[in-house]
């Protein structure tokens, strides 16, 4: 059996308070990476993990303007590839065009922003990873440190006496 | 929603808003399957009266000229603003932050996508020769000739297209994370196929930053698409120079009849729902009651736009619009005009009184009543305008026919068929925004 690319524990937890500490308790640590799963998203957490912002905003952003040029490209495109007078109107008639360069946007930048959500999330996966459980969609808290092997035990130790009302060794 | 209800034993927590949500997915009994049984036979006699139009021609409808746009396109508008609470419940009440959106929204989102689903079967069946529909698209094609982007019609296309793109999007993103719970409480090919659709979900904090993260941005495109998609659609009326249709008033007039219709029918929908899975705790009868204030809401601004209808009619003194307004009120369609104003403006006024708002029967009632009330609504500007336009000589009256009538109920039975098969595939209700809304467990510490 090959050597694990990493070693990581997780601590269960019944409640966000005693996460939280114990949260708190991994980074000043210092543990290498730390991170929660929980059925709900935890702002709390997030304030003390720290971190940027979600880069979905630029992936939004990027399809926006993509859409709003694939709009105007396509209509005004259209009519200089194909020149044809309808209803005596002007062959580039913005105000109709604008119309569907908005609706471009739109669905780019839907798509676009599903598509940033996808890549930053690590989605989708054909598995969940390994050491997850059931419990952590469920009513139950995680937290999970990647650490040495040399600490695996220390953190182990840790994580119980901040209330966790289990430890598990996972490899990663 | 609070952590605890009047009528119900236990208080919600976590592990109960799973046990009862996982349970509305369970085996059905046999009146569910007798039920879709029923409702695919309506939808298959549908299917056979479009395929009689398609053998021998559109003549077998009632559509003829000058009323070229009859039930087909009422049908298509109709269903278009179905579609228009989804967004609306899901998207805008979740930027305004409005709380009783969470256990109402799964529905109403999937009440939109089924709709313009089936919306967007009606410019096929009203094309005399649908297997050329893809004429509409922009693609790159031997002669090099694109849609013509200056007609309503095409933005149609984009506008509709693109709204059911961005509604499935948003359906199926906000599914995800209940998807796992799913897949983490089944067992066997159930646990499998949740666990594809969930596509590996956690629940890490990484997952959840860009998921909430993405989710608003979603929110915020969706938005828009609630006031253009209805506002273009009226825009199939309101660009050319009929009288009855050439007004400034139609965009705003069409979105908020859209909403009107869609809130009736995600009525119409969730109360049944409610019963059926014991979902009282979740669908609270304060969520109801918030829904019919808002149907006052929208029944007010369609009444104030009846009435500047017919007020601009008179004002402008043109006598092609005063002619048509008066021959709606008073002509073949009175009945249609009357009904809707009962149906839509009149109705709706009753959840002012408290004991109606909180009735379910009144609710029902009045929640079909709308839904007639905005199929005539539609019918009235469509079939009145081109059958009674500037010359005499081209007047006529309108009169479905069987495959119309047949269409009709084949597409209510298709619409019905699929929320069915939703309601018993996927959860109901966010099982994970349920459980945002109730208090997190915590002890006493400097976090709590």
């Amino acid at each position: 059996m090959p050597d694990p690319a990493g070693h990581s524990v997780i601590g269960f937890y019944a409640d966000l308070t005693t996460l939280l500490d114990a949260l708190e308790l991994a980074k000043a640590q210092g543990c290498r990476e730390v991170r929660t799963i929980s059925p709900v998203p935890l702002p709390e957490a997030e304030q003390i993990l720290g971190g940027k912002p979600s880069p979905v905003r630029r992936f939004a952003l990027a399809g926006g303007l993509t859409g709003f040029l694939v709009g105007w490209a396509l209509t005004i495109g259209s009519v200089e590839h194909y020149p044809l007078i309808v209803g005596g109107k002007p062959l580039v008639s913005l105000t109709p065009f604008g119309v569907v360069a908005y609706i471009c946007t739109i669905l780019f930048g839907a798509l676009f922003t599903v598509v940033g959500m996808l890549i930053n999330a690590r989605l989708p996966k054909i598995q969940v990873g390994r050491g997850y459980d059931p419990r952590l969609t469920g009513n139950r808290f995680g937290l999970q440190v990647i650490c040495g092997q040399a600490e695996v035990e220390k953190i182990q130790e840790k994580l119980l006496g901040t209330g966790a009302e289990e430890v598990r060794y996972v490899e990663v | 929603m609070s952590g605890e209800t009047g009528t119900e034993r236990a208080p919600l927590d976590y592990t109960r808003v799973d046990v009862d949500l996982v349970r509305t997915m369970q085996p059905a009994r046999r009146l569910y399957y007798g039920a879709l049984v029923f409702l695919a036979a309506v939808a298959a006699w549908g299917a056979y009266a479009w395929s009689v139009q398609l053998r021998r021609g559109l003549g077998v409808a009632g559509i003829s000229w000058p009323v070229g746009w009859g039930f087909y396109i009422t049908l298509f508008v109709f269903w278009v603003g179905i579609a228009h609470s989804g967004t609306l419940i899901s998207a805008v009440l979740f930027l305004f932050r409005v709380r009783w959106r969470s256990s109402i929204y799964r529905s109403a989102e999937a009440v939109t996508v089924f709709a313009v689903m089936t919306a967007g079967l009606f410019p096929l069946i009203h094309l005399g020769r649908p297997w050329v529909a893809y004429w509409l698209m922009p693609y790159p094609q031997m002669g090099g000739l694109f849609p013509n982007f200056r007609s309503p019609l095409v933005w149609d296309v984009f506008a509709v297209s693109t709204y059911l793109t961005v509604s499935a999007l948003f359906f199926f993103t906000g599914m995800v994370p209940d998807l796992a719970i799913v897949r983490d409480r089944t067992i066997g090919w159930r646990s499998k196929f949740y666990g594809f659709l969930a596509q590996g979900w956690q629940g890490t904090n990484m997952q959840w930053k860009h998921y909430t993260a993405a989710y608003v941005f979603l929110a915020g495109l969706a938005t828009p698409l609630v006031i253009s998609v209805h506002s273009i659609v009226s825009w199939d009326f309101a660009m050319s120079i009929l009288p009855g249709w050439h007004t400034a008033i139609f965009p705003p007039y069409f979105v908020a009849g859209a909403i009107h219709s869609g809130l009736a029918m995600v009525m119409l929908l969730v109360i049944p729902m409610r019963r059926i899975f014991n979902l009282k705790p979740y669908i609270t009868a304060e969520h109801l009651a918030s829904m019919a204030k808002m149907l006052i809401f929208t029944g007010l601004v369609l009444g104030f736009a009846y009435g500047i209808e017919f007020f601009i009619a008179w004002y402008s003194n043109n006598p092609f619009e005063r002619e048509l307004f008066f021959y709606r009120a008073f002509g073949d369609y009175a009945w249609a005009l009357w009904l809707l104003v009962t149906c839509n403006v009149l109705a709706p006024a009753l959840f002012f009184f408290r004991r109606v708002r909180y009735s379910i029967r009144w609710m029902v009632g009045i929640a079909l009543l709308v839904n007639v009330g905005m199929f005539y609504e539609r019918f009235v500007i469509i079939v009145t305008s081109l059958g009674r336009s500037y010359d005499p000589f081209t007047w006529k009256v309108y009169a479905p026919r069987w495959p119309e009538i047949s269409i009709l109920a084949g597409s209510f039975a298709w619409f019905f068929l699929l929320f069915m098969v939703f309601a018993k595939i996927f959860p109901v209700v966010s099982m994970w925004e349920v459980k945002e809304l109730l208090p997190v467990p915590r002890k006493e510490s400097s976090h709590a």
